[in-house]
């Protein structure tokens, strides 16, 4: 926030950058209709939960886990580590991004439009299921994060990863059912990255009436625990460096 | 009271060992072979509440490794360490309550925050009472004269005035021992003097223990009292400085005198000449318990009383003790590879 002019920038790039991401979406919608079931607004819900969701997350956990490597390589988390407070919510607090405001912004007005949009039946049960949605799935996205924050301090260069598991976190503004059962069982049982947006959406849409899905909101809190778990973990490995 | 105990302490870093040549990045790839390295070896000492320790060593000593194991940074591979009663890579929270940390090439400060908001999110971090708050950065920013810059942001002020607003944020808590490393790397003549006299004023004053590495020796000569070196991850000395004089055999007393005009070839008792150029003699005293006293009866034994034009006495620096220990660690070293 020291730096007003980066700050607003900062804002506009990210506008740009995911309205062209629903444009790209939508121009395909209105040549198809529908993918694989899914229509423009249910496809705008997909697509505003998994950006919500992440903006949430990432506003924690972003800036810290991506500047693990350099923490790690160039040792700068000794100073964290001198401080009479838990390292992670340190971490975490020092660290906060207030620049994900864009994201939140307007993922939340196409969120919004959409629920208008689609037909659904809504009662108490069910916006309290879209609640927990949105905050499993930011626990999810931070937890994704935290992971590859974690990876630094095994392997010290994480950056190659990170954009590994953005390229993969794409796949998730499609129903994962258009891709191959590779993929669909990938993205359930390896990284469970589906538990954002396209299980509680197949609930909230009535796409599906497996009772399962009820608990899909509970992986994102999971991912989370096991994630931190590991950072921890990592950390005894921390080497600092020579100075 | 014993506030650092540490004993047969061990830090080994693996490293994946890397190959050279053509094929060598890919074969490092694959490789499992790893080197250990060992940068502290077992090494024992104790410390003492108020004790001013130097610790020194030639670059990759393992000094830095040290320090962060002390403070809880590092886990060891082996041995015990103590700190304040507590194992310090087990109980960080408590013992960082404790224990202060510089770091000279590592700013603890907020780089884009006035050093005034540094010292606040401190006083939030560490509990520190308003009450206490306030008088510390009075006495300091008396001590310090930071007057000037307590509201510039960090990532303006000189390295000089960075060092002082670094310092001052380690004994905001008011610590039992305090850690510097490196502490007056790339300052100045005056800001290395003036952050000196507050560490020893700290030390002797407030009877905060103050345990430090460096490579300038005037620091250790004006503020501590022990010394340990290390070499290579072992301890190969611990003790007082004159007690390192005696083993090395600096202690001897060192006499110049010139003369007006050349007097020739000339004896002082007691003393061996060790550079002779005509009217300038250094002669070096061969006994360590000759004092000042007794250096000024042996020139006063001499021929030639009324050639003397100048006469001084000296010891060998901390500098040249040093720099003596070091050659000599590094012959071993030669020899027994």
């Amino acid at each position: 926030m020291e730096y007003r002019a980066d700050f607003i920038l900062g804002i506009f790039s990210q506008i740009i950058w995911y309205a062209s991401n629903y444009l790209i979406v939508w121009l395909l919608l209105n040549n198809f209709h529908s993918i694989s079931g899914w229509t423009w607004p249910e496809m705008a819900f997909l697509i505003s939960i998994n950006i919500l969701t992440y903006a949430i997350g990432a506003s924690f956990t972003y800036t810290p886990m991506m500047s693990m490597e350099q923490l790690v390589i160039k040792g700068e988390l000794d100073k964290y580590l001198v401080k009479p407070i838990s390292i992670f919510p340190h971490l975490i607090a020092s660290l906060f991004n207030f620049g994900y405001i864009a994201h939140i912004l307007i993922s939340g007005a196409l969120l919004i439009w959409c629920l208008e949009e689609l037909s659904i039946v809504w009662n108490s049960s069910k916006v309290f299921y879209l609640i927990l949605t949105l905050a499993g799935g930011s626990m999810l996205q931070a937890g994704g994060l935290i992971l590859i924050g974690s990876w630094s301090f095994y392997f010290m260069k994480s950056s190659y990863l990170a954009e590994l598991y953005f390229k993969i976190k794409d796949f998730i503004s499609y129903p994962i059912s258009v891709y191959v059962s590779v993929i669909q069982v990938f993205l359930t049982w390896v990284l469970p990255l589906a538990f954002i947006n396209y299980y509680p959406a197949l609930y909230l849409l009535g796409k599906d009436t497996n009772l399962l899905l009820l608990f899909a909101p509970l992986v994102g809190p999971l991912v989370l625990l096991v994630s931190i778990f590991i950072w921890k973990k990592g950390l005894n490995n921390y080497q600092s460096s020579g100075s | 009271m014993e506030i650092i105990k540490i004993n047969k302490l061990v830090k080994e870093y693996r490293t994946n060992k890397r190959y050279t040549g053509t094929f060598g990045a890919l074969k490092t790839l694959f490789s499992k072979e790893y080197i250990c390295n060992k940068a502290v070896d077992e090494i024992s000492f104790v410390i003492n509440e108020g004790d001013s320790i130097g610790y020194l060593g030639p670059n990759g000593a393992g000094k830095s490794t040290m320090i962060k194991m002390l403070t809880g940074i590092l886990v060891p591979t082996s041995g015990d360490i103590q700190v304040n009663g507590m194992i310090p890579y087990k109980n960080r929270k408590e013992i960082a309550k404790k224990i202060g940390v510089v770091f000279g090439q590592r700013s603890q400060l907020w780089w884009d925050l006035p050093v005034i908001d540094s010292f606040e999110l401190h006083k939030y971090i560490y509990k520190i009472s308003e009450y206490d708050y306030r008088s510390k950065i009075e006495e300091f920013v008396e001590l310090m004269d930071m007057k000037d810059f307590l509201n510039k942001p960090v990532r303006q002020l000189s390295l000089g005035q960075r060092m002082r607003a670094e310092i001052a944020l380690a004994l905001l808590h008011s610590p039992t021992i305090l850690f510097l490393d490196e502490p007056t790397i790339g300052l100045d003549v005056l800001a290395k003097h003036n952050i000196r006299k507050f560490l020893r004023n700290i030390n002797k004053q407030k009877n905060v223990a103050v345990f430090l590495t460096t490579h300038d020796l005037k620091d250790i000569e004006e503020i501590c009292d022990r010394i340990i070196i290390v070499n290579q991850g072992k301890s190969v000395f611990d003790g007082h400085i004159l007690q390192l004089k005696k083993d090395t055999g600096t202690m001897n007393k060192r006499v110049t005198i010139e003369f007006y005009t050349d007097p020739g070839q000339l004896q002082i008792s007691n003393a061996k000449l060790i550079s002779d150029e005509g009217v300038r003699k250094k002669y070096e005293f061969i006994h360590t318990d000759i004092q000042g006293a007794g250096v000024m009866k042996s020139i006063m034994g001499i021929k030639h009383q009324d050639k003397i034009k100048d006469i001084s006495i000296e010891e060998m620096s901390i500098e040249e003790i040093i720099h003596k220990v070091f050659v000599n660690l590094n012959q071993n070293i030669e020899i027994r590879v």
